[in-house]
C-alpha cells in the first residue's frame, strides 16, 4: 500500500541559497563615498584667540587692552626691517629692566623662533603674571605674528594683548 | 549513451560581501566626521593659513563671523562678501566702513538672537588669512571688529606640533 506524502515535509528539493543582489547598493555606495571624501576636512584647523573684553576697555590700538595683571608689562617687538633703532627680529622689554635682542641671522627675514622661545621659556620662570604684550610692525608678515603669539601661549603667557607699534612717516629731507 | 559537454564553465559569482563591509565601515567614518558648522570653518582654498602648536576652541556660547583676507581681496561672513582689496582696506574709509557695517549688523543680529531667546551668545570674530599677509592689514580689521563690540578675535591656523623643530632644523 501506497501513502501520499505527508503534507507536513517539505517536498521541495533542496535550492542553493540565494544570495541577496548586493549591486544597487554597492552602486550607491561607490558615489556616496567619493563624495563624502571630497568634502572631508583633512586638515585640524586649530585657533589662536585674542580677548578684548577688558573692564577699562582698551583693544589693539589702546593702551591697556586685554586683560588687566599686575606685575611689569611684557613686551615682545617684532619687527621686520632695518631703519631707525630698528633691525629685524626680535626685542623682549619689561623683563628685570633688561632689553633681549633676538636678531634675525644674517639681518634675513627668518625669524629665530627657537631663541625666541627659550627666552620667553626663562622669563615665564622669573615672571608671576601669565600677560605679554606682542607689539607688531606693520610689515611683520602675519605668519610670523601668529607663531610669536604661539610661543607665548606655548611658554605659559595665555593673556596676549596684541598692540600695533606706533608708526609715524616723516616727511624725510 | 550520449555525453553532452558542457561549452563553458559556469562563471564564478564575485563576493563583494568583504567590500561592501568596508565601504560601510567607511561610510559610517565619513559621516561622523562631517558637519556643515565644520564646513564653514575649514580652510579655505588658495590660502596657506599659519601653524601653530597650541591650539584654543571656540567660545561655549561663541557665534562666528568669518573674515577671509586673501593677499587679493577680503571676503566676509559665511557667503563670502567681497569687500575690497587690501589696499582698499587701508586707504578707503567706504571699504572700512562696509566691513564695520557688516561687523555691527551681525552683532546686532546676536543680541536681538538672545534677547529674544534667552539665549547668552557672544560675537566672535575668526580672521582666516592668508601667512604671507602683511600685519597692517590684519591690524585694521582687529580694529574694525573691537570697534564692532567683537570681544573674541580668534585667527584660524593649522595645527602642527612640529614647526618649532622645523624651524631649528631649517636655521642650521
Amino acid at each position: 500500500m501506497v501513502y501520499r506524502p505527508s503534507e507536513g515535509r517539505n517536498q521541495k528539493k533542496q535550492t542553493p541559497p540565494i544570495q541577496p543582489d548586493l549591486v544597487p547598493l554597492m552602486n550607491l555606495f561607490i558615489t556616496i563615498v567619493p563624495f563624502l571624501l571630497t568634502i572631508v576636512v583633512i586638515s585640524q584647523v586649530a585657533m589662536v584667540a585674542l580677548n578684548f573684553s577688558t573692564p577699562g576697555g582698551g583693544g589693539p590700538g589702546g593702551s591697556s587692552g586685554g586683560i588687566g595683571g599686575s606685575g611689569p608689562e611684557i613686551k615682545v617687538i617684532i619687527m621686520a626691517s632695518a631703519g631707525n633703532q630698528l633691525y629685524p627680529g626680535f626685542e623682549i622689554r619689561g623683563w628685570e629692566g633688561k632689553t633681549v635682542s633676538i636678531r634675525n641671522q644674517g639681518g634675513g627675514t627668518k625669524f629665530d623662533f627657537v631663541t625666541l622661545n627659550s627666552s620667553l621659556a626663562a622669563i615665564r620662570k622669573s615672571v608671576s603674571g601669565d600677560q605679554i604684550t606682542v607689539v607688531v610692525y606693520p610689515d611683520v608678515l602675519y605668519g610670523d605674528l601668529i607663531q610669536t603669539i604661539d610661543l607665548c601661549k606655548l611658554n605659559g603667557f595665555p593673556n596676549v594683548i596684541y598692540k600695533p607699534a606706533s608708526v609715524s612717516y616723516g616727511s624725510g629731507g | 549513451m550520449r555525453k553532452v559537454r558542457r561549452k563553458f564553465a559556469d562563471a564564478a559569482a564575485l563576493s563583494i560581501t568583504s567590500l561592501l563591509d568596508i565601504l560601510t565601515i567607511l561610510l559610517v567614518f565619513l559621516i561622523k566626521n562631517i558637519s556643515m558648522e565644520s564646513q564653514k570653518i575649514s580652510a579655505p582654498q588658495n590660502m596657506l593659513l599659519p601653524t601653530t602648536i597650541t591650539n584654543q576652541e571656540l567660545i561655549d556660547n561663541g557665534l562666528t563671523v568669518l573674515v577671509k583676507v586673501f593677499p587679493d581681496k577680503v571676503l566676509i561672513g559665511t557667503d563670502n562678501i567681497n569687500a575690497g582689496t587690501l589696499t582698499q582696506l587701508v586707504s578707503d574709509a567706504t571699504s572700512r566702513e562696509i566691513i564695520f557695517n557688516y561687523m555691527k549688523n551681525e552683532a546686532n543680529q546676536i543680541s536681538l538672537l538672545n534677547s529674544r531667546k534667552g539665549t547668552n551668545y557672544q560675537p566672535c570674530m575668526l580672521i582666516q588669512a592668508d601667512k604671507s599677509i602683511p600685519c597692517q592689514y590684519i591690524t585694521q580689521l582687529v580694529k574694525i571688529g573691537a570697534g564692532a563690540t567683537f570681544a573674541n578675535i580668534y585667527f584660524s591656523t593649522l595645527q602642527d606640533e612640529n614647526w618649532l623643530r622645523q624651524s631649528a632644523q631649517q636655521a642650521r
